[in-house]
């Protein structure tokens, strides 16, 4: 009995011995990071390198993973030539799993996630706390900044999780609320 | 006769291996002619010293205690740290070699120290927060006594202790070295005021208040330590600071960086990974010195890893201490590094590390919180809780509610209930939101609830606490009408007053005013 799928992955670090102290640590980084992220965007994580997606976006998981492919056999391919060093390929795989592995699945998911809102929570009302003592401008613009940015990921987190079952609405919205007042804080 | 002074020793006890060792250790009582031990389940080792008629005096029985302790003992060494919970103090009593003091000693003694006991605290406050002296039951504040010495209370910070002395119990358990700078300064504030005899010495209890508190929350950083020095020289005037290194170089570290000897042993052992046993058998059989220990058990380390600022920091003690001769040079550094003091608290004690809201919600779905009076927080003092609320109002309260004082809040008319959870490590009592209504008029003049646990059920928790009380209270008599005002705005709170079957009415343009709802037979 077929119940969803898991995409696990397995990317190249820039923490590689050979790529120490070079000006590509740099670089592998910024792809690694930017490729976990596209990654991410599929669906929510469960635990490190697993994430939990909707398959019905069939299209656009394999467009993902294809880019990501791209982007690390640019990277890899520029190691090489300058080092003389052939780092392994990603590893990227979209497994199908039964029911009840993705009942666990989804519950390790819901878990971390519950973290991560606590963890948003605390780091928001931080922000309204202390708003009165922020009378930087350049400051508050780039809090603004980021809280914008973050407010559109947990839109899109809150999308998964109706699209994947997880059940966190409630608290997803009430951080997207506290977002808001953070920013109106900051922009009187 | 210049007065004399003693020291009672608390420790741990810590193993080669990094191991410590908590229990009482009855075999860990020895101690050469002079010295003596005294039962304490606080901690594994108590010793008392015996009574030093000055500071080379002391130092050279410490020393001898010591090496002898630590020629017994070679695996074991000392730990005065309270790590983990534990209460682990160092108490100095200043006196006479020949009497006792007489009482009005005493006072005039106790209070011209009480008015830089912060700062002395904070030298010997470890680690930061102090746990010990914010939730010890052996310890209570000068201010539970009306800022008097007393001679009741055996754990008064400051008392008169039974063997004629005065006795100073605020101090964390440190290593021998600030024990001996404290004791010093004491020591000679004791002399001139036991000279003088002057019997107007006052307490400045606002400053004591909030210094002291600062000083165990957050160290030697939330104080004005230029004014400390200047208290200290106006009271024994531009004395020379003794030659000692290690007087300079800790007074040097205070004035300078704001760091004291817990931040040093932190910085150093945590570089060194465990190197803590190595650290303490330094300081404790060689009392004379401190950077130099530092030194020597960063030259044992097999590696070179103590980073850079910690290096040049105490470097730059060793080097520079030795030009402090006297206070003059001392305040004239501290005005020079008076600007580095950092603001830094801007999220106080009572408010950080709360516990996280996932958390909360199953506290609360289990059933395990409370709702209590100011007074009845475990493991809290009350005025830790009232400015738990002052800040809860002032940075929670959406403009509506008023922002009351700390003080407001212990003496005002009104009641004050807060909703309270254990902190998952057990220890105390989260204060997470809070009620206040005026039982003779039935007024809800405050609710607030931290914005991290909103819409958790913890408004209509208190609300309804409020609403039994207010029934128990006019059980049989006729009763003001249980009400309050809303904003407009706040549909959140509008709709469980709605819920709750409260009646909301027009009150102005932006607010509403709620109360309940009269029955019938009423």
């Amino acid at each position: 009995m077929v119940g969803g799928k898991v995409l696990v992955y397995d990317l190249v670090s820039e923490n590689h011995r050979a790529l120490r102290n070079t000006p590509l640590f740099g670089k592998v980084r910024a792809v690694r990071i930017k490729c976990t992220s596209m990654l991410y965007k599929l669906g929510i994580p469960c635990t490190e390198s697993v994430i939990l997606i909707n398959s019905s976006h069939a299209e656009r998981i394999s467009e993902t993973i294809e880019m990501v492919r791209e982007l690390y056999e640019d990277v890899l391919h520029e190691v090489n030539n300058a080092l003389g060093v052939r780092l392994p390929e990603p590893v990227i795989k979209v497994l199908d799993i039964t029911q009840d592995q993705y009942q666990v699945f989804r519950d390790l998911a819901e878990r971390r996630l519950r973290e991560s809102i606590d963890g948003q929570i605390d780091r928001v009302s931080m922000i309204i706390e202390t708003v009165a003592d922020q009378s930087d401008q350049n400051k508050r613009r780039s809090i603004i900044h980021s809280l914008k940015k973050l407010k559109k990921e947990w839109v899109r987190i809150r999308n998964s999780c109706l699209e994947i079952g997880i059940n966190l609405e409630d608290e997803i919205n009430y951080l997207l609320d506290l977002i808001d007042q953070a920013i109106n804080a900051l922009y009187s | 006769m210049e007065p004399s002074f003693g020291i009672e020793f608390e420790f741990d006890l810590i193993l080669k291996n990094g191991r410590r060792i908590r229990d009482v250790a009855p075999r860990a009582r020895r101690y050469v002619y002079g010295w003596d031990y005294q039962d304490d389940h606080t901690c594994a080792v108590e010793l008392r010293s015996p009574v030093f008629r000055g500071l080379d005096h002391a130092v050279s029985e410490i020393e001898r205690q010591f090496n002898y302790w630590c020629d017994v003992f070679q695996d074991v060494a000392p730990y005065p740290y309270s790590v983990n919970g534990r209460s682990l103090g160092m108490h100095i009593h200043i006196g006479l070699p020949n009497r006792c003091l007489h009482y009005h000693e005493v006072d005039v003694v106790g209070k011209s120290v009480a008015n830089v006991y912060p700062f002395l605290a904070a030298l010997q406050c470890q680690p930061v927060p102090s746990e010990r002296i914010l939730r010890s039951a052996y310890l209570r504040p000068l201010w539970a006594y009306d800022y008097e010495i007393t001679d009741d209370d055996h754990y008064a910070e400051i008392n008169f202790n039974a063997i004629g002395t005065v006795e100073f119990r605020i101090f964390d358990a440190n290593v021998p070295q600030v024990a001996l700078t404290n004791a010093w300064i004491m020591r000679e504030i004791a002399k001139v005021m036991l000279e003088n005899q002057n019997s107007d010495v006052g307490v400045n209890r606002e400053r004591y208040r909030h210094d002291r508190n600062m000083a165990i929350r957050y160290g030697l950083k939330a104080l004005n330590i230029l004014n400390y020095l200047q208290m200290i020289k106006d009271m024994i005037g531009n004395v020379a600071i003794p030659s000692y290194p290690f007087i300079r170089e800790l007074l040097y570290l205070a004035v300078k960086y704001r760091m004291n000897a817990w931040d040093i042993m932190r910085a150093v052992t945590q570089s060194l990974g465990t190197k803590e046993f190595e650290y303490f058998r330094a300081m404790f059989k060689n009392p004379r010195d401190f950077m130099s220990n530092v030194m020597s058990v960063i030259n044992n380390s097999m590696h070179d890893v103590v980073d850079e600022r910690c290096k040049q920091i105490i470097l730059d003690a060793l080097e520079n201490s030795r030009n402090l001769n006297t206070l003059d040079d001392l305040i004239a550094l501290a005005r020079t590094f008076a600007p580095e003091v950092p603001s830094i608290y801007v999220i106080p004690f009572h408010s950080k590390n709360l516990p996280s809201r996932s958390y909360v919600k199953r506290c609360i779905d289990l059933h395990y919180y409370r709702v209590c009076r100011i007074n009845e927080v475990d493991n809290t003092p009350y005025d830790d809780v009232a400015s738990r609320i002052h800040y809860l109002m002032r940075h929670h309260g959406d403009g509506f509610v008023n922002v009351l004082s700390p003080e407001d809040v212990i003496n005002r008319p009104e009641r004050f209930y807060v909703f309270v959870v254990p902190d998952p490590d057990n220890r105390r009592e989260v204060v997470l939101g809070c009620i206040a209504v005026r039982m003779s008029t039935g007024e809800i003049s405050s609710l607030v609830v931290d914005r991290r646990y909103r819409r958790l059920g913890i408004a209509k928790i208190l609300i309804k606490t409020v609403m039994q009380v207010f029934d128990l209270h006019y059980r049989n008599s006729s009763r003001p009408i249980l009400h309050g005002y809303v904003k407009k705005k706040n549909e959140p709170m509008i709709n469980l007053l709605r819920s709750m079957g409260f009646v909301i009415e027009p009150f102005n343009q932006d607010v509403y005013r709620f109360r309940v709802a009269v029955k019938e037979s009423d």
